[in-house]
């Protein structure tokens, strides 16, 4: 609607995503995180469950590897949010800057 | 009272100093705090929207002066002075982003930007005869 503005007048610039656009930003880029932190915490999780015991059985080893996979995965979520707060991603800064990439 | 007119009030109680004009098919408060050197705010609205945009005067470094939207607001007085002072911060956060150009590979930043001026009133002028806005109302003193 807002970008409309700029085939009346050359003279302006928008500088601001709508509200459309900031959420699939936001929701695409927060996807696109947890996909990674999953990723990477079924990968963490699997290669310490192979340091241990092999007497432990199967069932064993499998209970110990939902543990792990939790306990990497929430000490992740909190890096990520901690990220967020410190570094504005997901915000109206990273939208311009990746704009600006394009 | 237009909501133009209730802006117009609202920072003339400020102490700013206010410019209304308007061409055919649009709108537009200029204003600017009554110091030496100040961020002239823009508020725009066409005639066949509802919308307000809500940004700065800036000048290039091929001295030509535009308008910059760092935000939007429907018609919501109390809503649009809380945007501005948003827009106030948003302004200077842009001109001092840091962008990466990746064909490249280098950072760089858009300092070509001016935002503050000091003749306020002669730029306002240049402004609105180059872009064929007709002043309707000016408030406040120097």
């Amino acid at each position: 609607m807002n970008n409309e503005n700029e085939l009346h007048d050359v003279t302006f610039k928008i500088r601001y995503p709508s509200k459309k656009e900031k959420i699939i930003y936001a929701v695409k880029s927060i996807l696109i995180d947890e996909l990674t932190i999953l990723a990477e915490s079924i990968a963490i999780a699997a290669i310490l469950c192979s340091f241990f015991s092999n007497e432990w059985s199967i069932p064993q080893k499998y209970n110990v590897f939902i543990v792990l996979l939790y306990v990497v995965f929430f000490v992740s979520q909190i890096l990520i949010l901690l990220r967020a707060a410190l570094t504005g991603r997901y915000t109206l800064k990273e939208i311009i800057i990746r704009r600006v990439e394009k | 009272m237009s909501i133009f007119k209730r802006l117009e009030n609202h920072y003339k109680s400020k102490s700013y100093l206010t410019y209304h004009a308007a061409n055919e098919h649009e709108q537009l408060l200029l204003f600017y705090p009554n110091y030496k050197s100040t961020k002239i705010y823009v508020i725009h609205k066409s005639d066949d929207s509802k919308w307000f945009d809500l940004g700065c005067l800036e000048r290039g470094d091929d001295e030509k002066l535009g308008v910059s939207f760092y935000d939007g607001c429907d018609n919501n007085f109390n809503k649009m002075i809380a945007k501005m002072k948003g827009v106030d911060k948003a302004a200077e956060d842009y001109r001092f982003t840091i962008f990466y150009d990746p064909d490249t590979d280098t950072y760089w930043v858009d300092n070509s930007l001016e935002l503050f001026f000091e003749n306020q009133e002669d730029v306002i002028a240049r402004y609105l005869k180059e872009n064929g806005y007709q002043l309707i109302s000016m408030t406040g003193e120097k």
